[in-house]
């Protein structure tokens, strides 16, 4: 049995059943999965009692992420998302429910962040990546060719179900909210399968905390720190924290590149920031943390101001940090800078209830 | 402790062990009772040293297998003594690190004391290899740490085999691993066939001996003849008998990156994360560090400081066109007299002639990034091979220097059936792929898109093999 594919760790904990002073005792275990998805390892974490029992939830779990990765994949060509990028230019394209409501929601975000988040991206971002790969940078024709191409407000979403592109050459990216909305679809997967603690981590730059592992407040998960001093940290419960940081800068002084670019220049974001940010969805903290990263702290904290239960930090490579909160806490170096008592409060309460 | 300091000495010794091994998987045998080397399908085994060794080994020998001893290197006169007089295949030597640096001479003397016994370094510091996500079990919870978008995490021992088996070329590397048994319901349960068979293929396709570490319920359970153990054997031992066939022809690796390791404890990571990246290199041993040894090379890494004789060899390279990177190599060297072309906080940029040599001041603490910026530096048209939409697939190329003929070995770490496109140099009319599951062997369709064969191999599980001939080759008979 590999750790890799599904195995048990070794926190064994009674607990008793309350409802029934005579109902055997049982084991709560901890089970772990991970799975190959979205170009990164996918993994769940969740207790249960029966081995059987978490094993299909889990499997269930990232099977649902399977099938949002051939609605979502740019990288696939036959997805879904892919074959709206080849036809929507000519006509309104019928889509489905969850390409629909991801659309909705990157808009939403676009249209928040007056256009720092834009998924019509992908024609720059794409032409980046290549830079990354070796390419040389594009030319200022070839770079404003393809700024023509990219525009949230060229997107049209027709209700229930229809989405039309207003450019010949837009192409949709889905990769700074993807894993977001899967992460809260595997959730919901696993609840309806009775589960009610669980930790999901979409390769690194998304978590959702779901209730709290025994014995605990919360699922514990330390933030990207690129200074290594400050140490943030957040106790995730029924919550989300994403992270977001532009590529390294190349150490053999070749040409600068990245994969987060900026709608504003087209070119790609210079910032030595690393930022998290939690919010009440993975969809949410998805998107918010590539926003949050390209305007920056001073815009950012405002627009963190204006959203429910939400907290971010920026950490810079010097250990220079900036923070905002409506609730949840981030505390650095084991101290809690979250301006909110009561978000604490409400965290332990949202545990308590497990 | 870093696993370069453990490295360098372990490699020197390998030089000095026997020659002609051939590439093989031992299996480590702990249990008192062993079926026959026939139903195993494993001829060679090994048994660690201890007082009743001796006895079992001769139970062993009786069922058909080739007996060696692991041993500790301070016991090794002794056991050797009574392993010539019983007619034992050979000791496999496993110095502690700190008796790493003596062991070359112990171990020359026990060559020249018993000619009769086999001998050989083992390689103790390998890595169980698996694709791994980011969740750390500690007693207290799950520790997290978030980050960018992380690709999967591979633990391979790639770098391992390479570093000593270009260092030393009269010899195949032997190395093994312990399985991370941190968990104590993962320790309970054991491992399944295909971890087992992940083990064999990644030693299979990096061309080295590996003694295999079974756990003790499969042990007994074979031993006690139970169907299911050997229902998971059966299908073990299709591994084993793939990655032995395929290594009997002995190709050469096909590399378009050398990588000069004057200091390994610095360059193990880089080259590890170089070989987790695709990066197709090769480790130049001495000899090679030659203007002729680096002729068709694109990149030369180079991990200390040059030489004089070495400053020349690197100038004509990059004359003719190749880029060097030279990492914490302080010193003056005569491309210095010419302005950096590019500079930045750590790295100086001189072009020489019609390629370059890059400046590189300080130790690498980030062999990711550095990994990634070598692969920037090579030049897409030299590349031997690529993979795309793989990021679980390690590909090692080879070239059989009889026939020319290409053969690209695949590894996917994670173990779930993966499409895996690849785009090989050259023009390759056959594109044929065998597996252990599938046998050999399916034709696959080849394109052709500037100097390069493009193919998709549709169903990589574990490991498997490719294999390209050209027109010409297709049309010749198959050669033995």
């Amino acid at each position: 049995m590999r750790w890799s594919r599904s195995s048990v760790a070794g926190l064994l904990l009674a607990v008793f059943n309350a409802s029934s002073a005579a109902a055997p005792e049982l084991t709560l275990q901890m089970f772990h999965k991970q799975k190959y998805i979205m170009g990164t390892v996918f993994e769940v974490v969740l207790y249960d009692t029966s081995a059987e029992h978490a094993d299909q939830a889990m499997d269930a779990a990232l099977e649902e992420i399977v099938r949002l990765d051939w609605v979502m994949s740019d990288y696939k060509p036959d997805s879904e998302l892919n074959k709206l990028n080849r036809t929507a230019h000519f006509q309104a394209q019928k889509v489905s429910p969850d390409l629909y409501r991801v659309m909705t929601e990157s808009l939403r975000y676009s249209k928040l962040s007056d256009g720092k988040f834009d998924v019509t991206i992908a024609p720059l971002a794409d032409r980046w990546k290549a830079v990354l790969r070796g390419k040389p940078v594009p030319s200022a024709e070839e770079e404003q060719a393809l700024r023509a191409c990219v525009g949230y407000e060229k997107v049209e979403l027709i209700p229930p179900d229809q989405i039309e592109f207003h450019s010949p050459c837009m192409r949709i990216d889905l990769g700074s909210i993807g894993k977001g909305y899967a992460v809260d679809r595997a959730a919901e997967v696993l609840r309806v399968h009775g589960i009610k603690i669980a930790l999901i981590n979409a390769g690194g730059s998304t978590f959702y905390g779901m209730g709290a592992p025994p014995g605990s407040a919360g699922w514990l998960v330390h933030l990207r720190d690129p200074s290594q001093k400050i140490d943030p940290q957040v106790t995730l419960c029924e919550n989300t924290v994403s992270t977001s940081e532009q590529t390294p800068k190349s150490l053999l002084g070749n040409e600068p590149a990245g994969h987060i670019i900026d709608p504003a220049d087209g070119l790609p974001l210079k910032t030595s920031y690393a930022l998290s940010v939690v919010a009440t969805s993975g969809t949410a903290s998805d998107a918010l943390s590539t926003t949050l990263l390209l305007v920056g702290p001073e815009k950012g904290k405002g627009l963190v101001e204006g959203i429910k239960d939400a907290a971010a930090i920026w950490v810079s490579a010097e250990g220079h940090t900036e923070m905002a909160s409506t609730g949840p806490q981030i505390r650095t170096g084991g101290t809690s800078q979250g301006r909110s008592s009561t978000a604490s409060s409400k965290q332990e309460l949202c545990c308590t209830e497990k | 402790m870093s696993i370069g300091k453990i490295l360098i000495p372990a490699l020197l010794l390998c030089g000095l062990a026997a020659r002609g091994a051939a590439g093989k998987v031992l299996v480590r045998w702990t249990q008192h009772t062993i079926p026959a080397a026939k139903s195993l399908g494993v001829m060679e085994i090994a048994i660690p040293w201890s007082s009743d060794a001796m006895d079992f080994a001769q139970a062993a020998h009786a069922k058909g297998y080739q007996v060696y001893f692991e041993v500790p290197l301070q016991q090794a006169e002794t056991t050797a003594e009574a392993a010539a007089k019983a007619g034992i295949a050979g000791l496999i030597l496993a110095p502690s690190l700190a008796e790493q640096q003596g062991a070359g001479d112990i171990l020359q003397k026990l060559r020249l004391a018993y000619p009769k016994v086999s001998f050989r370094i083992l390689l103790s510091n390998g890595k169980e290899p698996r694709m791994k996500g980011q969740i750390v079990s500690q007693r207290n919870g799950v520790l997290q740490e978030t980050s960018a978008t992380a690709q999967p995490w591979v633990e391979s021992n790639l770098a391992l085999v390479r570093l000593a088996q270009e260092s030393h070329l009269d010899q195949r590397p032997l190395y093994s691993f312990a399985w991370d048994d941190s968990d104590p319901l993962q320790k309970q349960l054991g491992r399944d066939a295909a971890d087992y068979e992940l083990a064999i293929a990644e030693a299979g396709a990096f061309h080295a001996d590996l003694i295999l570490e079974l756990s003790e319920n499969l042990q007994k359970s074979l031993a006690n003849d139970a169907p299911e153990a050997w229902t998971t054997w059966k299908q073990v031992q299709r591994f084993v008998d793939f990655y032995h066939r395929g290594n009997r022809d002995v190709p050469e690796s096909v590399a378009s990156v050398a990588v000069w390791t004057g200091d390994a404890n610095g360059s193990y990571e880089p080259v590890n994360l170089m070989a987790r990246h695709n990066i197709p290199f090769r480790v130049l041993s001495k000899k090679d560090l030659s203007t002729s040894g680096l002729k068709g090379m694109d990149v030369l890494v180079y991990f200390s400081a040059p030489t004089k004789e070495h400053t020349g060899v690197i100038s004509d390279f990059a004359m003719s066109g190749g880029t060097v990177v030279l990492v914490n190599a302080h010193g003056t060297f005569p491309w210095q007299s010419t302005t950096p072309a590019r500079h930045s906080d750590q790295a100086n940029v001189y072009t020489v002639g019609k390629g370059r040599v890059i400046e590189f001041s300080g130790y690498i603490t980030d062999p990711e990034t550095f990994a990634q910026d070598i692969r920037r530096l090579m030049s897409k048209e030299r590349t031997p091979v690529n993979l795309w939409n793989s990021l679980t697939t390690l590909v090692v190329p080879y070239r059989d220097p009889r026939t020319d003929q290409i053969v690209l070995e695949l590894i996917n770490y994670e173990q779930e059936p993966l499409q895996v496109q690849v785009q090989v140099r050259g023009r390759f009319a056959s594109v044929r792929y065998e597996s252990p599951e599938q046998g050999c062997c399916e034709a696959l369709t080849p394109g052709f898109v500037d100097g390069f064969t493009e193919f998709v191999v549709p169903h990589v599980v574990i490991g498997g093999r490719v294999h390209l001939q050209t027109a010409s080759q297709k049309d010749e008979p198959a050669k033995k």
